[in-house]
Protein backbone atom coordinates (compact mmCIF):
# COMPACT_ATOMS: atom_id res chain seq x y z
CA UNK A 1 0.00 0.00 0.00
CA UNK A 2 3.06 2.06 0.22
CA UNK A 3 2.88 2.35 -3.51
CA UNK A 4 -0.16 3.86 -3.98
CA UNK A 5 0.03 6.52 -1.14
CA UNK A 6 3.74 7.04 -2.29
CA UNK A 7 5.07 7.40 1.37
CA UNK A 8 8.63 6.45 -0.28
CA UNK A 9 8.57 10.04 -0.55
CA UNK A 10 8.74 11.25 2.74
CA UNK A 11 11.52 9.92 4.94
CA UNK A 12 12.05 10.32 9.07
CA UNK A 13 15.34 10.05 10.73
CA UNK A 14 15.66 6.72 12.73
CA UNK A 15 17.89 7.31 16.60
CA UNK A 16 20.17 5.68 14.18
CA UNK A 17 20.73 7.93 12.16
CA UNK A 18 19.41 5.94 8.48
CA UNK A 19 16.15 8.05 6.82
CA UNK A 20 13.43 5.09 6.60
CA UNK A 21 9.10 5.36 5.53
CA UNK A 22 7.26 6.27 8.45
CA UNK A 23 5.71 2.78 8.51
CA UNK A 24 8.81 0.93 8.73
CA UNK A 25 9.84 2.44 12.08
CA UNK A 26 8.93 2.01 15.27
CA UNK A 27 8.08 3.79 18.13
CA UNK A 28 9.92 2.70 22.06
CA UNK A 29 7.45 4.44 24.59
CA UNK A 30 9.54 3.94 27.42
CA UNK A 31 13.07 5.36 25.25
CA UNK A 32 10.96 8.05 23.37
CA UNK A 33 12.59 7.14 20.84
CA UNK A 34 11.76 5.96 17.13
CA UNK A 35 14.10 2.26 16.31
CA UNK A 36 14.10 1.10 12.67
CA UNK A 37 14.53 -3.33 12.37
CA UNK A 38 18.21 -2.43 12.16
CA UNK A 39 18.69 -0.55 14.77
CA UNK A 40 16.62 -2.49 17.34
CA UNK A 41 16.93 -6.53 18.35
CA UNK A 42 15.01 -8.68 16.13
CA UNK A 43 14.51 -11.91 17.23
CA UNK A 44 13.32 -15.26 15.91
CA UNK A 45 9.88 -16.07 17.08
CA UNK A 46 8.56 -18.99 15.02
CA UNK A 47 9.82 -21.39 12.09
CA UNK A 48 7.74 -22.39 9.47
CA UNK A 49 7.67 -23.56 6.10
CA UNK A 50 6.57 -20.68 3.74
CA UNK A 51 4.77 -22.52 1.52
CA UNK A 52 2.63 -25.21 3.75
CA UNK A 53 2.47 -22.69 6.30
CA UNK A 54 3.61 -25.54 9.10
CA UNK A 55 5.02 -24.36 12.33
CA UNK A 56 8.28 -26.18 13.34
CA UNK A 57 10.26 -25.89 16.59
CA UNK A 58 13.51 -25.23 17.14
CA UNK A 59 14.78 -29.00 17.76
CA UNK A 60 12.56 -30.56 14.84
CA UNK A 61 13.85 -27.64 12.75
CA UNK A 62 17.61 -28.54 13.46
CA UNK A 63 16.89 -32.24 12.91
CA UNK A 64 15.58 -31.50 9.35
CA UNK A 65 18.55 -29.36 8.58
CA UNK A 66 16.21 -26.19 8.59
CA UNK A 67 14.38 -27.48 5.58
CA UNK A 68 10.13 -28.52 5.08
CA UNK A 69 10.01 -32.70 4.40
CA UNK A 70 6.84 -32.08 3.07
CA UNK A 71 7.03 -29.45 0.30
CA UNK A 72 9.68 -29.37 -2.71
CA UNK A 73 10.49 -26.99 -5.19
CA UNK A 74 11.69 -27.24 -8.77
CA UNK A 75 15.04 -26.91 -9.14
CA UNK A 76 14.63 -24.89 -12.56
CA UNK A 77 12.20 -22.19 -11.54
CA UNK A 78 12.07 -22.52 -8.30
CA UNK A 79 8.44 -22.64 -7.74
CA UNK A 80 6.53 -25.33 -5.52
CA UNK A 81 6.09 -29.06 -6.96
CA UNK A 82 2.76 -30.27 -7.12
CA UNK A 83 2.00 -34.12 -7.11
CA UNK A 84 0.40 -36.05 -9.55
CA UNK A 85 -0.70 -39.95 -9.60
CA UNK A 86 -0.74 -42.44 -12.70
CA UNK A 87 -1.40 -45.96 -12.15
CA UNK A 88 -1.39 -45.40 -8.26
CA UNK A 89 2.18 -44.23 -8.53
CA UNK A 90 3.69 -40.72 -7.81
CA UNK A 91 5.68 -38.24 -9.41
CA UNK A 92 6.36 -34.28 -8.76
CA UNK A 93 5.41 -31.45 -12.00
CA UNK A 94 5.91 -27.70 -11.52
CA UNK A 95 3.32 -25.99 -12.88
CA UNK A 96 4.80 -23.26 -14.20
CA UNK A 97 7.82 -24.95 -16.31
CA UNK A 98 6.40 -28.15 -16.63
CA UNK A 99 9.85 -30.01 -15.13
CA UNK A 100 8.98 -33.15 -14.13
CA UNK A 101 10.53 -35.56 -11.85
CA UNK A 102 11.09 -38.02 -14.39
CA UNK A 103 13.32 -35.70 -16.36
CA UNK A 104 15.67 -36.82 -13.34
CA UNK A 105 15.22 -39.81 -13.74
CA UNK A 106 13.69 -40.29 -10.38
CA UNK A 107 11.49 -43.31 -10.48
CA UNK A 108 8.28 -42.96 -9.34
CA UNK A 109 6.67 -43.69 -5.94
CA UNK A 110 4.36 -45.20 -3.90
CA UNK A 111 4.17 -41.89 -1.60
CA UNK A 112 4.17 -38.36 -2.52
CA UNK A 113 6.66 -37.37 0.12
CA UNK A 114 10.62 -37.97 0.79
CA UNK A 115 12.32 -37.28 -2.44
CA UNK A 116 16.14 -38.15 -2.93
CA UNK A 117 18.59 -35.60 -2.30
CA UNK A 118 22.38 -34.98 -2.71
CA UNK A 119 23.91 -35.92 -0.06
CA UNK A 120 27.57 -34.96 1.04
CA UNK A 121 30.16 -37.68 0.18
CA UNK A 122 32.00 -37.71 3.45
CA UNK A 123 28.94 -37.56 5.31
CA UNK A 124 30.01 -40.57 7.69
CA UNK A 125 33.12 -39.62 7.56
CA UNK A 126 32.41 -36.10 9.23
CA UNK A 127 29.90 -38.03 11.64
CA UNK A 128 33.09 -40.44 12.57
CA UNK A 129 35.60 -37.17 13.44
CA UNK A 130 32.67 -34.95 15.35
CA UNK A 131 32.10 -38.43 17.87
CA UNK A 132 35.84 -38.94 18.48
CA UNK A 133 36.31 -35.45 19.17
CA UNK A 134 33.57 -35.19 21.47
CA UNK A 135 35.30 -38.11 23.17
CA UNK A 136 38.48 -36.12 23.40
CA UNK A 137 36.78 -33.62 24.96
CA UNK A 138 35.11 -35.47 27.46
CA UNK A 139 39.01 -36.96 28.18
CA UNK A 140 40.27 -33.38 28.47
CA UNK A 141 37.55 -32.32 31.02
CA UNK A 142 37.65 -35.73 33.00
CA UNK A 143 39.85 -33.96 36.07
CA UNK A 144 38.22 -30.82 35.65
CA UNK A 145 35.05 -32.83 36.46
CA UNK A 146 36.32 -34.94 39.27
CA UNK A 147 37.62 -32.04 41.52
CA UNK A 148 34.14 -30.73 41.49
CA UNK A 149 32.68 -33.35 42.45
CA UNK A 150 32.58 -33.57 46.38
CA UNK A 151 34.23 -36.88 47.28
CA UNK A 152 36.55 -37.43 50.25
CA UNK A 153 39.90 -38.71 48.89
CA UNK A 154 40.30 -41.65 51.51
CA UNK A 155 37.61 -43.35 50.48
CA UNK A 156 36.90 -45.47 46.94
CA UNK A 157 34.84 -47.62 46.09
CA UNK A 158 37.30 -49.95 45.25
CA UNK A 159 37.48 -51.38 48.38
CA UNK A 160 33.51 -52.31 48.60
CA UNK A 161 33.53 -55.87 48.19
CA UNK A 162 31.42 -56.70 44.37
CA UNK A 163 28.41 -57.48 46.83
CA UNK A 164 25.87 -55.01 45.64
CA UNK A 165 27.11 -54.88 42.37
CA UNK A 166 28.75 -51.60 43.26
CA UNK A 167 31.85 -52.00 41.76
CA UNK A 168 30.69 -52.30 38.36
CA UNK A 169 28.60 -49.27 38.64
CA UNK A 170 32.12 -47.09 39.37
CA UNK A 171 33.81 -49.00 36.88
CA UNK A 172 30.70 -48.18 34.20
CA UNK A 173 31.03 -44.07 35.22
CA UNK A 174 34.57 -44.30 34.80
CA UNK A 175 34.47 -45.79 31.37
CA UNK A 176 32.25 -43.02 30.55
CA UNK A 177 34.69 -40.35 31.71
CA UNK A 178 37.46 -42.57 30.40
CA UNK A 179 36.17 -43.92 27.08
CA UNK A 180 37.97 -46.12 24.91
CA UNK A 181 39.52 -44.43 21.31
CA UNK A 182 40.23 -46.06 18.58
CA UNK A 183 41.98 -43.91 15.95
CA UNK A 184 40.66 -43.21 12.71
CA UNK A 185 41.83 -43.43 9.46
CA UNK A 186 43.13 -39.98 7.74
CA UNK A 187 41.22 -38.39 5.56
CA UNK A 188 43.20 -38.80 2.07
CA UNK A 189 42.16 -35.57 -0.23
CA UNK A 190 41.62 -35.58 -3.54
CA UNK A 191 42.64 -33.66 -6.24
CA UNK A 192 40.18 -30.91 -6.96
CA UNK A 193 39.47 -30.05 -10.50
CA UNK A 194 41.46 -26.80 -11.45
CA UNK A 195 38.95 -23.82 -12.40
CA UNK A 196 39.33 -24.35 -16.02
CA UNK A 197 38.64 -27.88 -16.21
CA UNK A 198 35.41 -27.41 -14.27
CA UNK A 199 34.31 -24.42 -16.27
CA UNK A 200 35.05 -27.10 -19.42
CA UNK A 201 32.74 -29.66 -18.09
CA UNK A 202 30.20 -27.33 -17.49
CA UNK A 203 30.28 -25.91 -20.78
CA UNK A 204 30.42 -29.28 -22.26
CA UNK A 205 27.32 -30.55 -20.24
CA UNK A 206 23.90 -30.62 -22.11
CA UNK A 207 22.00 -28.19 -19.88
CA UNK A 208 23.69 -25.14 -19.27
CA UNK A 209 22.68 -24.25 -15.33
CA UNK A 210 21.77 -20.76 -13.98
CA UNK A 211 24.16 -19.79 -11.02
CA UNK A 212 20.91 -19.48 -8.93
CA UNK A 213 20.57 -23.47 -10.02
CA UNK A 214 23.74 -24.66 -8.88
CA UNK A 215 23.91 -22.15 -5.78
CA UNK A 216 20.82 -23.87 -4.57
CA UNK A 217 22.11 -27.69 -5.25
CA UNK A 218 25.75 -27.50 -4.65
CA UNK A 219 26.78 -30.63 -4.30
CA UNK A 220 25.09 -31.71 -7.54
CA UNK A 221 27.94 -32.16 -10.23
CA UNK A 222 27.67 -30.82 -14.07
CA UNK A 223 26.79 -34.27 -15.51
CA UNK A 224 24.29 -34.86 -12.31
CA UNK A 225 20.76 -34.43 -12.94
CA UNK A 226 19.29 -31.71 -10.69
CA UNK A 227 16.65 -33.17 -8.23
CA UNK A 228 13.77 -31.63 -6.52
CA UNK A 229 15.11 -29.10 -4.03
CA UNK A 230 13.71 -28.92 -0.29
CA UNK A 231 12.15 -25.76 0.68
CA UNK A 232 14.48 -23.93 3.42
CA UNK A 233 12.37 -22.89 6.70
CA UNK A 234 11.83 -18.93 7.23
CA UNK A 235 11.62 -17.54 10.60
CA UNK A 236 8.75 -15.04 12.07
CA UNK A 237 10.14 -12.73 13.90
CA UNK A 238 9.70 -10.15 16.49
CA UNK A 239 11.21 -7.08 17.97
CA UNK A 240 12.87 -5.57 20.91
CA UNK A 241 14.01 -2.43 21.62
CA UNK A 242 18.02 -2.45 22.06
CA UNK A 243 17.98 0.29 25.23
CA UNK A 244 15.38 -1.13 27.65
CA UNK A 245 14.78 -4.34 26.37
CA UNK A 246 10.81 -4.12 26.11
CA UNK A 247 9.16 -5.56 23.13
CA UNK A 248 7.95 -3.30 20.54
CA UNK A 249 6.48 -5.67 17.71
CA UNK A 250 5.18 -9.49 18.37
CA UNK A 251 3.05 -11.20 16.38
CA UNK A 252 -0.41 -13.59 17.77
CA UNK A 253 0.32 -16.73 17.95
CA UNK A 254 0.05 -19.07 14.87
CA UNK A 255 2.04 -19.00 11.72
CA UNK A 256 -0.63 -17.29 9.50
CA UNK A 257 -1.60 -14.59 12.18
CA UNK A 258 -1.42 -10.99 11.11
CA UNK A 259 -2.57 -9.29 14.50
CA UNK A 260 -0.34 -8.19 17.21
CA UNK A 261 -0.32 -8.82 20.92
CA UNK A 262 2.06 -6.18 21.33
CA UNK A 263 2.77 -3.52 18.85
CA UNK A 264 4.38 0.25 18.86
CA UNK A 265 3.80 1.63 15.21
CA UNK A 266 6.02 5.30 14.61
CA UNK A 267 2.46 5.88 13.13
CA UNK A 268 0.63 5.58 15.87
CA UNK A 269 3.11 7.80 17.64
CA UNK A 270 4.86 10.61 15.22
CA UNK A 271 2.65 12.92 13.66
CA UNK A 272 2.12 11.10 10.05
CA UNK A 273 3.55 14.13 7.07
CA UNK A 274 2.38 13.76 3.59
CA UNK A 275 2.53 15.47 0.21
CA UNK A 276 -1.06 16.37 -0.56
CA UNK A 277 -1.14 17.04 -4.45
CA UNK A 278 1.73 17.12 -6.89
CA UNK A 279 4.31 20.01 -6.61
CA UNK A 280 4.48 22.58 -9.84
CA UNK A 281 8.13 23.74 -10.05
CA UNK A 282 8.60 26.94 -11.00
CA UNK A 283 12.08 27.98 -12.09
CA UNK A 284 13.92 30.39 -9.92
CA UNK A 285 10.27 31.41 -8.59
CA UNK A 286 8.66 30.91 -5.62
CA UNK A 287 6.52 27.61 -5.65
CA UNK A 288 4.55 25.71 -3.04
CA UNK A 289 3.83 22.08 -1.58
CA UNK A 290 0.91 21.19 0.02
CA UNK A 291 1.40 18.50 3.10
CA UNK A 292 -0.98 17.37 4.97
CA UNK A 293 -0.06 16.24 9.01
CA UNK A 294 -2.60 13.64 10.56
CA UNK A 295 -2.24 12.91 13.99
CA UNK A 296 -2.99 8.98 14.23
CA UNK A 297 -2.18 9.05 18.39
CA UNK A 298 -4.37 8.62 20.81
CA UNK A 299 -3.92 12.03 22.40
CA UNK A 300 -3.48 15.64 21.12
CA UNK A 301 -0.50 16.74 19.59
CA UNK A 302 1.27 19.91 20.53
CA UNK A 303 3.41 20.48 17.13
CA UNK A 304 6.17 22.70 16.22
CA UNK A 305 7.35 22.52 12.27
CA UNK A 306 10.66 24.45 10.92
CA UNK A 307 11.78 24.30 7.85
CA UNK A 308 16.03 23.01 8.06
CA UNK A 309 18.66 25.31 6.67
CA UNK A 310 20.11 24.69 3.33
CA UNK A 311 23.24 22.36 4.24
CA UNK A 312 23.10 20.04 1.03
CA UNK A 313 23.03 20.85 -2.63
CA UNK A 314 19.95 19.11 -3.48
CA UNK A 315 17.91 20.79 -0.56
CA UNK A 316 15.52 23.52 -1.70
CA UNK A 317 15.52 26.82 0.45
CA UNK A 318 12.68 27.16 2.55
CA UNK A 319 11.29 30.83 2.97
CA UNK A 320 8.19 29.82 5.44
CA UNK A 321 8.42 31.05 9.48
CA UNK A 322 8.14 27.70 11.88
CA UNK A 323 4.54 26.98 12.85
CA UNK A 324 3.16 26.25 15.84
CA UNK A 325 -0.05 24.08 15.65
CA UNK A 326 -2.08 21.83 17.64
CA UNK A 327 -3.77 18.40 15.80
CA UNK A 328 -6.57 17.01 17.92
CA UNK A 329 -6.07 12.90 18.27
CA UNK A 330 -8.64 10.36 15.89
CA UNK A 331 -10.73 10.48 18.57
CA UNK A 332 -12.12 14.02 18.48
CA UNK A 333 -13.81 13.72 15.25
CA UNK A 334 -16.10 16.25 15.95
CA UNK A 335 -13.78 19.22 13.66
CA UNK A 336 -15.53 18.44 10.01
CA UNK A 337 -13.61 20.07 6.81
CA UNK A 338 -13.44 23.69 7.30
CA UNK A 339 -11.06 26.25 5.66
CA UNK A 340 -8.81 26.85 8.81
CA UNK A 341 -8.19 30.20 10.39
CA UNK A 342 -6.94 33.46 8.33
CA UNK A 343 -3.34 32.48 7.73
CA UNK A 344 -1.28 31.86 5.01
CA UNK A 345 0.58 28.40 6.10
CA UNK A 346 -2.24 26.74 7.29
CA UNK A 347 -4.80 25.55 4.64
CA UNK A 348 -7.38 23.62 6.48
CA UNK A 349 -8.09 21.75 9.09
CA UNK A 350 -9.91 18.15 9.09
CA UNK A 351 -10.62 16.03 11.95
CA UNK A 352 -7.01 14.71 13.44
CA UNK A 353 -5.60 16.33 9.49
CA UNK A 354 -4.24 19.95 8.93
CA UNK A 355 -2.74 20.68 5.55
CA UNK A 356 0.13 23.33 5.59
CA UNK A 357 1.37 25.19 2.68
CA UNK A 358 5.13 25.94 2.50
CA UNK A 359 6.87 28.20 -0.09
CA UNK A 360 10.32 27.48 -1.03
CA UNK A 361 12.66 28.41 -3.97
CA UNK A 362 13.56 25.13 -6.31
CA UNK A 363 17.16 24.77 -6.76
CA UNK A 364 19.44 24.09 -10.03
CA UNK A 365 19.32 20.29 -10.21
CA UNK A 366 16.69 18.03 -10.80
CA UNK A 367 16.27 16.55 -7.19
CA UNK A 368 14.38 18.56 -4.52
CA UNK A 369 14.57 17.95 -1.63
CA UNK A 370 13.06 19.81 1.95
CA UNK A 371 13.62 19.34 5.31
CA UNK A 372 11.60 19.82 8.10
CA UNK A 373 12.57 19.44 11.95
CA UNK A 374 9.46 18.07 14.00
CA UNK A 375 9.51 19.04 18.05
CA UNK A 376 6.16 17.78 19.34
CA UNK A 377 4.48 16.84 22.93
CA UNK A 378 1.75 14.92 23.58
CA UNK A 379 -0.03 14.60 27.07
CA UNK A 380 -2.81 12.25 28.39
CA UNK A 381 -2.58 8.81 27.48
CA UNK A 382 1.18 8.75 26.23
CA UNK A 383 2.63 9.99 29.57
CA UNK A 384 0.81 7.53 31.33
CA UNK A 385 2.46 4.52 29.21
CA UNK A 386 5.82 5.94 30.42
CA UNK A 387 7.78 3.86 32.43
CA UNK A 388 6.49 4.34 36.14
CA UNK A 389 9.73 5.33 37.91
CA UNK A 390 9.53 8.64 35.92
CA UNK A 391 7.49 11.46 36.82
CA UNK A 392 4.22 11.24 34.94
CA UNK A 393 3.87 14.82 34.13
CA UNK A 394 7.55 15.03 32.72
CA UNK A 395 7.09 12.18 30.55
CA UNK A 396 3.87 14.19 29.31
CA UNK A 397 5.54 17.09 28.71
CA UNK A 398 8.72 15.39 27.84
CA UNK A 399 9.34 17.59 24.00
CA UNK A 400 10.27 15.18 21.15
CA UNK A 401 11.99 15.65 17.87
CA UNK A 402 12.30 14.32 14.29
CA UNK A 403 13.66 15.55 11.01
CA UNK A 404 12.29 14.48 8.40
CA UNK A 405 13.12 15.12 4.81
CA UNK A 406 10.80 15.14 1.55
CA UNK A 407 10.97 14.12 -1.68
CA UNK A 408 9.41 16.93 -3.63
CA UNK A 409 10.03 15.81 -7.08
CA UNK A 410 8.34 12.93 -8.80
CA UNK B 1 0.57 11.36 -1.13
CA UNK B 2 -3.20 11.49 -0.37
CA UNK B 3 -5.30 9.93 -3.01
CA UNK B 4 -6.72 13.17 -5.38
CA UNK B 5 -10.58 13.36 -5.80
CA UNK B 6 -11.74 11.45 -8.49
CA UNK B 7 -15.21 12.17 -10.71
CA UNK B 8 -17.74 9.99 -12.01
CA UNK B 9 -20.60 10.22 -14.60
CA UNK B 10 -23.59 8.89 -12.53
CA UNK B 11 -25.41 8.22 -15.52
CA UNK B 12 -22.64 5.35 -16.31
CA UNK B 13 -22.84 4.21 -12.37
CA UNK B 14 -25.19 2.54 -10.34
CA UNK B 15 -24.96 2.43 -6.25
CA UNK B 16 -26.58 -0.10 -4.70
CA UNK B 17 -28.17 0.58 -0.83
CA UNK B 18 -25.03 -1.01 0.86
CA UNK B 19 -23.02 1.85 -1.08
CA UNK B 20 -21.62 -0.01 -3.58
CA UNK B 21 -20.68 1.44 -6.81
CA UNK B 22 -21.09 -0.50 -9.95
CA UNK B 23 -19.96 1.05 -13.55
CA UNK B 24 -22.74 -0.11 -15.85
CA UNK B 25 -20.63 -1.31 -18.65
CA UNK B 26 -19.58 -4.36 -16.43
CA UNK B 27 -19.56 -8.02 -17.75
CA UNK B 28 -20.37 -9.25 -14.09
CA UNK B 29 -22.25 -12.58 -14.78
CA UNK B 30 -24.54 -14.86 -11.95
CA UNK B 31 -25.46 -12.63 -9.98
CA UNK B 32 -27.45 -14.38 -7.94
CA UNK B 33 -24.28 -16.25 -6.58
CA UNK B 34 -22.09 -13.27 -5.95
CA UNK B 35 -21.97 -11.36 -2.84
CA UNK B 36 -20.44 -8.20 -2.55
CA UNK B 37 -20.57 -7.10 1.45
CA UNK B 38 -20.44 -2.70 0.63
CA UNK B 39 -18.44 0.44 -0.04
CA UNK B 40 -17.23 -1.68 -2.95
CA UNK B 41 -15.84 0.33 -6.17
CA UNK B 42 -16.36 -2.14 -9.51
CA UNK B 43 -15.27 -0.22 -12.48
CA UNK B 44 -15.42 -0.38 -16.27
CA UNK B 45 -15.15 -3.68 -17.68
CA UNK B 46 -14.83 -5.53 -14.67
CA UNK B 47 -15.88 -9.52 -15.47
CA UNK B 48 -16.87 -11.24 -12.50
CA UNK B 49 -18.22 -15.30 -13.28
CA UNK B 50 -20.71 -15.71 -10.98
CA UNK B 51 -22.12 -18.37 -13.40
CA UNK B 52 -19.65 -21.04 -12.74
CA UNK B 53 -19.66 -20.67 -8.77
CA UNK B 54 -20.30 -18.70 -5.88
CA UNK B 55 -17.76 -15.08 -5.46
CA UNK B 56 -17.97 -13.44 -2.21
CA UNK B 57 -16.23 -9.65 -2.03
CA UNK B 58 -15.49 -8.11 1.14
CA UNK B 59 -16.02 -4.58 2.49
CA UNK B 60 -14.57 -1.61 0.77
CA UNK B 61 -12.35 -3.54 -2.24
CA UNK B 62 -11.59 -1.84 -5.20
CA UNK B 63 -11.78 -3.72 -8.79
CA UNK B 64 -10.30 -1.04 -11.34
CA UNK B 65 -10.86 -1.12 -14.63
CA UNK B 66 -10.26 -4.28 -16.53
CA UNK B 67 -10.31 -6.96 -13.58
CA UNK B 68 -10.93 -10.38 -14.69
CA UNK B 69 -12.32 -12.47 -11.70
CA UNK B 70 -13.33 -16.28 -12.45
CA UNK B 71 -13.52 -19.03 -9.83
CA UNK B 72 -11.34 -21.82 -9.33
CA UNK B 73 -11.74 -25.17 -10.47
CA UNK B 74 -10.08 -28.12 -8.70
CA UNK B 75 -9.43 -31.98 -9.52
CA UNK B 76 -11.69 -34.42 -7.66
CA UNK B 77 -12.59 -38.06 -8.82
CA UNK B 78 -10.92 -37.12 -11.94
CA UNK B 79 -13.45 -34.71 -12.79
CA UNK B 80 -13.02 -30.54 -12.65
CA UNK B 81 -15.50 -29.01 -10.08
CA UNK B 82 -16.00 -25.22 -9.49
CA UNK B 83 -14.67 -23.56 -6.26
CA UNK B 84 -16.03 -20.99 -4.80
CA UNK B 85 -13.88 -17.57 -4.98
CA UNK B 86 -13.60 -15.64 -1.91
CA UNK B 87 -11.97 -12.16 -1.70
CA UNK B 88 -11.68 -10.41 1.61
CA UNK B 89 -12.36 -6.85 2.91
CA UNK B 90 -9.90 -3.86 1.60
CA UNK B 91 -8.60 -5.12 -1.70
CA UNK B 92 -6.96 -3.24 -3.73
CA UNK B 93 -6.66 -4.70 -7.68
CA UNK B 94 -5.05 -2.06 -10.11
CA UNK B 95 -5.85 -2.48 -14.16
CA UNK B 96 -6.08 -5.40 -15.81
CA UNK B 97 -5.50 -8.35 -13.25
CA UNK B 98 -6.47 -12.06 -14.23
CA UNK B 99 -7.68 -13.18 -11.00
CA UNK B 100 -8.47 -17.32 -10.61
CA UNK B 101 -7.42 -17.73 -7.02
CA UNK B 102 -9.29 -19.43 -4.76
CA UNK B 103 -9.10 -17.43 -1.88
CA UNK B 104 -7.19 -13.46 -1.29
CA UNK B 105 -7.24 -12.64 2.05
CA UNK B 106 -7.80 -8.81 3.29
CA UNK B 107 -5.60 -6.04 3.02
CA UNK B 108 -3.92 -7.32 -0.42
CA UNK B 109 -3.08 -5.10 -2.80
CA UNK B 110 -2.85 -6.41 -6.36
CA UNK B 111 -0.65 -4.66 -8.70
CA UNK B 112 -1.56 -3.67 -12.70
CA UNK B 113 -1.64 -6.46 -14.73
CA UNK B 114 -0.75 -9.61 -12.65
CA UNK B 115 -2.13 -13.02 -13.32
CA UNK B 116 -3.48 -15.07 -10.48
CA UNK B 117 -3.12 -18.72 -11.38
CA UNK B 118 -5.78 -21.39 -10.37
CA UNK B 119 -6.53 -22.18 -6.98
CA UNK B 120 -3.87 -19.93 -5.52
CA UNK B 121 -4.21 -18.16 -1.78
CA UNK B 122 -2.41 -14.89 -0.88
CA UNK B 123 -2.67 -14.37 3.21
CA UNK B 124 -3.25 -10.62 4.55
CA UNK B 125 -1.12 -8.44 3.96
CA UNK B 126 0.65 -9.36 1.26
CA UNK B 127 1.42 -7.09 -2.11
CA UNK B 128 1.52 -8.71 -5.32
CA UNK B 129 3.74 -6.27 -7.63
CA UNK B 130 2.62 -5.15 -10.70
CA UNK B 131 2.95 -7.53 -14.10
CA UNK B 132 3.80 -11.01 -11.70
CA UNK B 133 2.10 -14.28 -12.71
CA UNK B 134 1.18 -16.32 -9.75
CA UNK B 135 1.56 -20.45 -10.69
CA UNK B 136 -1.46 -22.23 -9.75
CA UNK B 137 -1.85 -23.82 -6.19
CA UNK B 138 0.39 -22.10 -4.56
CA UNK B 139 0.44 -20.45 -1.14
CA UNK B 140 1.74 -17.47 0.15
CA UNK B 141 2.44 -16.14 3.78
CA UNK B 142 1.31 -12.86 5.26
CA UNK B 143 2.82 -9.79 5.07
CA UNK B 144 4.88 -11.45 1.73
CA UNK B 145 5.83 -9.11 -1.39
CA UNK B 146 5.54 -11.15 -4.35
CA UNK B 147 6.94 -10.43 -7.77
CA UNK B 148 8.26 -12.20 -10.79
CA UNK B 149 7.10 -14.87 -13.13
CA UNK B 150 6.75 -17.21 -11.40
CA UNK B 151 5.90 -15.69 -8.66
CA UNK B 152 8.23 -16.05 -5.61
CA UNK B 153 8.35 -14.02 -1.87
CA UNK B 154 11.11 -11.30 -3.07
CA UNK B 155 10.40 -9.12 0.14
CA UNK B 156 8.20 -8.21 3.44
CA UNK B 157 5.76 -5.54 3.83
CA UNK B 158 5.52 -3.44 6.62
CA UNK B 159 3.69 -4.78 9.66
CA UNK B 160 1.55 -1.54 9.88
CA UNK B 161 0.04 -2.82 6.32
CA UNK B 162 -3.35 -3.30 7.98
CA UNK B 163 -3.95 -0.03 8.67
CA UNK B 164 -2.03 1.81 5.99
CA UNK B 165 -4.80 -0.43 3.71
CA UNK B 166 -7.45 0.62 5.86
CA UNK B 167 -6.93 4.03 5.30
CA UNK B 168 -6.33 4.19 1.73
CA UNK B 169 -9.39 2.23 0.43
CA UNK B 170 -11.52 4.15 2.66
CA UNK B 171 -9.98 7.64 1.46
CA UNK B 172 -10.36 6.17 -2.34
CA UNK B 173 -14.13 5.74 -2.10
CA UNK B 174 -14.71 9.22 -0.03
CA UNK B 175 -13.06 10.62 -2.81
CA UNK B 176 -14.99 8.82 -5.23
CA UNK B 177 -18.01 11.26 -5.74
CA UNK B 178 -20.21 12.56 -8.74
CA UNK B 179 -19.44 15.34 -10.84
CA UNK B 180 -22.22 17.06 -9.87
CA UNK B 181 -21.84 16.93 -6.17
CA UNK B 182 -20.14 19.24 -4.10
CA UNK B 183 -17.94 17.68 -2.03
CA UNK B 184 -15.85 20.39 -0.04
CA UNK B 185 -12.13 20.55 -2.11
CA UNK B 186 -10.25 21.33 0.99
CA UNK B 187 -7.28 22.32 -1.11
Amino acid sequence: MSALLQSFRVKYECSCGKFRNLSDLHFCRQCFKIKCEECACVEIDMLYCARCLEASTVPEARLKKNQCFNCVECPMCMNILSGRTENDKFFLICQACSWQTREAGIEDRDSAKKWPVYENEITNEMNDVMNHMKKLEMIQNAPKDSKNRKISKGWSAHHLPNKFGLQSMVEKKRQMMFPDLTPLSVHEPEEPLSLEEELENRYKSKNLRTADQIIRQPLASSDQPLFPVRVPLQGRTSIRCDECERTLVKRDYGVVAYKFKISAFAREYVPDIRISRPVQFENDKTSHVLLTITNLSSSPIQLKISPQEKSRDDLVECSTPPVNISIPCSIDTDTAGVPAEKSDVIVFRQHNRIGLNFDFIPNQSNEHFLALSLEYTQNGSFGLLADKSQNTEEASSKVLKANVIVQLHN
Amino acid sequence: MDLGILTYDETEWATTHTGNKVNKKHGITGTQNIIIAGKSIIEKSVSIRGGLAAVRIGKNCILKSGCHIRPCFKYFNKKPTQCNTIIGDYVFMEEGCIVNASQIYSFVHLGARCILGNGCVIRECSRVLPGSVIPPDTIFPPFSTIGGSPARVIGNEPLCTENLMIEACTMYYENFVPKNSHKPSLT
